[in-house]
């Protein structure tokens, strides 16, 4: 196997591969030089005017610069704690149940919303949460007089959050799902053998067992904390709630495509792939410290 | 682990295909377009291209190509059972016909924001087509960068009477801004007055409930609340809205559908407008203090409840969804609105939309904007070699549309052209434009014809199509039939509403600057953005109307100091 000309065999398959990830991933990264310059699309990447970090220096001076990175990060934030307990607790759950007929119905599902577009969910959330909608009407059964979700600053973010949740977490524990199927079952007779019940069968053998995989999960999902989602905010969002909603990739949207800034949408998608890969090598550091487990 | 020969060589085969595939994706596009010269040089045909290029009418001896980018409809479909295609219909036929000039499309976009971002691609590429529509900033980023034809020469031998008439009919505005040093540098497409915005209400309702027509905002408050109140359309105890309005801006454009511009205007306060102050500086009209009385009407009318309480979450189709459905039965909107509200009158005939004119101010007039007077420009090719067709097939479809050609010419490609224009089949690749006050004009010309004062064949042809739907409705109406949607649309519109706009006097308050500054790309939407915040903030009573002066300090601050300074320098 180790024969050099074996090995060459192996290195023609992937030349698709290389050449693909070259022409759509490598190749476009001299599109970066954008955001150094005052890009004009008349005048070419060659000679647009150079203009060093004045576009940098811009993102940081808008007035709304605060608020955007903090509405981003804790949408982002957010989405990312739930998205890892949510579908851990889910997987867990279904785990202890025994009839397979039920549980692949119920794993199927939740998994259904995950391919649904937010342009036809942005639809079903306005409605839920609308004047007239059933959030409303338990409401004033209780009572409560009725209030306006998705114009209220208070809770556009909880409601961002809560319905990226829902749509994504029945995907997201497949794979927690797969890591349980993983686990010695020896592990669970001795257990009980010695006495444990199940609550600590699953806090002594479950959760350790699957922990790798959560951490990896986990670090992956890091370099999102730029990104809170663009297709569901946009879909969803009103100039009343730009204050708590308004996040990077919307106020780019705006800025730099239907203003037609390209320099500074490059620059703002430098600034999240630069913070996402410090992010993402971050954890992957702290990962190794704390356990034997690695990334890279 | 030895692998059979058939093996290897599959494997090589499926790996060098898809190699190939991935590479092919990148090889350099063959040049397709053909360009045909002239080859014989006697005197007499090189007389004839002379002459064709010198004049508006005249053909190319031999075939003339050019390449365009071309904007079309979403639901383009031909005729059926033809074989025709974006290249070759109707109105390429009829351009080829008259001028033997054929089209060849470079790209192809369905809306406006997919074509510009089509253009800006070619611009990017270096290889934008002979001829292609743009808007103001890339017209000007393009004369910058010395890509596109000046078309001065073209355009003093070849327009016609007809398109110089029409560019007149709004003093020339439209060709000046297209003019820069002296040079004329593309064939502006003319916007159509609007008009001045008017209020529309459900008169059925207004009979039920015995309510007099509005003359004051006193008297609009009135109706809105007797519909609100009293729900004359049954729709349910507080199902029935108020006035709708669209949450993402709602005023500042052209008599445009579920704003509220009279309300500004009658304070004297012109919202998104640059418009000149007393000194004859320009301003920017959402932050003078005029707006705040025009606020301080609609943020009380939110809070009685007659306007939409939950306008922040609409969009414009949830709006027409409320009005169509019958929950609505208010709304500001330009003589065109019957386009929006024939739905309504499909699903319910008793439904009967009145508009007014309203509120007036102290002289008995209402008060509108002028709008931009161009919706963009049609520009040729630095080094194209015959600059003058775009010239040329603007003037054919102007004979068509606009002058007499549609009744005189009888040839059977006549014939597929009109058929095309009035099934709006949208793959004109030139196409042209109409009279700035083309409403104005149509409401005369068809009140006429149907008084009998007026040969119908003496008005353009689309006014034609418009004057014998009108006479259908009231042939309809005559027997006590209902009439068919279409009519009704096009009656109300062009007789009853354009009427009402025809004859009641309007003051019409002319914007300074339509144009964009150098900041303003970067900085113009942080201001649109904190704008529209407040403003939505304001009408929703979630800040009182005093929030307006901190806004208004914020905007200052924010560029918008800097921006009406640059404004102000550019108009001198």
């Amino acid at each position: 196997m180790r024969k050099p000309k074996k090995q060459l065999y192996y290195h023609v398959m992937m030349l698709p591969g290389m050449i693909f990830l070259a022409i759509f991933s490598f190749v476009p990264m001299f599109g970066i030089i954008m955001a150094f310059q005052n890009y004009i699309p008349a005048k070419g990447i060659l000679n647009s005017k150079w203009v060093n970090f004045d576009n940098f220096k811009f993102i940081f001076t808008i007035p709304d610069s605060k608020q955007i990175f903090f509405n981003t990060i804790t949408i982002a934030l957010g989405k990312m704690i739930l998205g890892v307990i949510v579908p851990v607790c889910f997987a867990l759950l279904l785990n202890e149940i025994r009839r397979k007929a039920f549980k692949k119905t119920i794993q199927t599902i939740v998994y259904l919303p995950h391919f649904l577009s937010w342009v036809v969910l942005a639809s079903v959330v306005q409605y839920i949460f609308s004047y007239e909608g059933p959030i409303n009407s338990i409401l004033s059964a209780l009572q409560i007089s009725p209030i306006m979700f998705m114009g209220s600053n208070t809770w556009f973010r909880p409601i961002m959050i809560l319905t990226e949740t829902w749509k994504e977490f029945g995907y997201g524990s497949i794979i927690y799902l797969a890591a349980l199927t993983g686990i010695d079952p020896g592990l669970y007779e001795a257990a009980a053998i010695d006495g444990a019940n199940r609550f600590k069968r699953l806090l002594h053998i479950t959760l350790p067992g699957i922990l790798p995989i959560i951490l990896i999960m986990t670090t992956m999902s890091l370099p999102n904390i730029l990104s809170a989602g663009f297709d569901q905010i946009f879909n969803l969002y009103n100039p009343l709630v730009y204050e708590s909603g308004d996040i990077i990739d919307t106020y780019v949207y705006r800025v730099g495509m239907l203003q037609r800034q390209y320099s500074l949408a490059t620059a703002v998608g430098l600034i999240k792939s630069v913070a996402g890969a410090i992010l993402i090598a971050t954890a992957n550091k702290l990962v190794t410290t704390f356990s034997d487990r690695r990334m890279f | 682990m030895k692998r059979k020969l058939y093996q290897k060589c599959f494997a090589l085969t499926a790996v060098f295909c898809l190699t190939m595939g991935l590479l092919g994706g990148c090889a350099p596009k063959t040049e397709t377009t053909t360009k045909n010269t002239p080859k014989d040089s006697t005197s007499d045909v090189s007389e004839q291209w002379n002459l064709a290029k010198t004049t508006p009418d005249a053909p190319y001896p031999e075939e003339v190509t050019y390449t365009i980018g071309l904007q079309v409809n979403a639901n383009v479909t031909f005729p059926e059972g033809s074989n025709d295609t974006a290249e070759n219909n109707g109105y390429t036929r009829l351009y080829k016909n008259k001028l033997n000039i054929q089209n060849k499309n470079i790209f192809e976009a369905v809306d406006g924001e997919d074509y510009e971002q089509k253009v800006s691609m070619a611009i990017t590429t270096g290889e934008i087509p002979d001829i292609m529509s743009v808007d103001y900033k890339t017209l000007k980023e393009l004369i910058d960068n010395d890509m596109i034809e000046d078309l001065t020469e073209s355009y003093n031998n070849c327009a016609s009477d007809l398109m110089k008439e029409i560019y007149a009919s709004n003093d020339n505005k439209s060709l000046e801004m297209a003019t820069f040093d002296g040079k004329l540098y593309a064939i502006p497409v003319t916007s159509i007055s609007a008009g001045q915005e008017m209020l529309w209400l459900r008169g059925d309702w207004m009979d039920k409930l015995n309510l007099k027509e509005p003359e004051t905002i006193a008297d609009i408050e009135h109706i809105l609340q007797e519909f609100v109140e009293k729900d004359p359309g049954n729709n349910g105890a507080g199902k029935t809205v108020g006035l709708v309005l669209n949450p993402d801006i709602y005023y500042g454009g052209y008599a445009q559908a579920y704003q509220a511009n009279n309300i500004f205007t009658y304070f004297g306060a012109y919202p998104e407008q640059w418009v000149a102050d007393k000194d004859g500086n320009a301003v920017y009209g959402s932050v003078q203090p005029e707006m705040k009385r025009g606020l301080e009407v609609l943020a009380d009318w939110y809070k009685k409840g007659l306007i939409d309480q939950q306008v922040a979450i609409r969009n414009f189709d949830d709006i027409t969804a409320l009005v169509t459905s019958g929950q609505c039965g208010a709304l500001f909107c330009g003589w065109w609105a019957p386009y929006t509200l024939e739905s309504s009158y499909a699903l319910n005939n008793e439904v009967d939309w009145r508009s007014y004119i309203v509120p007036a101010g102290e002289d008995g007039k209402v008060t509108m904007f002028a709008g931009d007077p161009n919706q963009h420009y049609k520009v040729v090719r630095k080094g194209y070699e015959h600059p003058e067709v775009l010239v040329k097939a603007v003037n054919v479809s102007l004979n068509y549309n606009q002058g007499t050609s549609s009744y005189t010419d009888t040839s059977d490609i006549a014939k597929e052209y009109l058929d095309y224009v009035n099934h709006a089949y949208g793959v004109d690749p030139i196409g042209g434009f109409d009279y700035y006050n083309a409403a104005a004009l149509a409401y005369e010309h068809i009140n006429e014809a149907i008084e009998g004062k007026r040969d119908p064949q003496n008005m353009i042809m689309y006014e034609n199509t418009l004057y014998q739907s009108c006479q259908k409705y009231l042939d309809a109406i005559a027997k006590g039939e209902k009439a068919d949607s279409t009519d009704w649309l096009n009656y109300n519109a062009r007789m009853v509403s354009s009427k009402l706009m025809y004859e009641t006097p309007v003051n019409v308050v002319q914007p300074v600057f339509f144009d964009q500054t150098d900041s303003m790309p970067l900085k113009w939407s942080t201001l649109q953005k904190m704008e529209r915040e407040a403003m939505l903030k304001i009408l929703t009573n979630e800040k009182s109307v005093d929030y307006f002066d901190a806004f208004v300090d914020e905007w200052i601050k924010a560029g918008g100091e800097q921006i009406t300074k640059e404004v102000n320098e550019a108009i001198k």
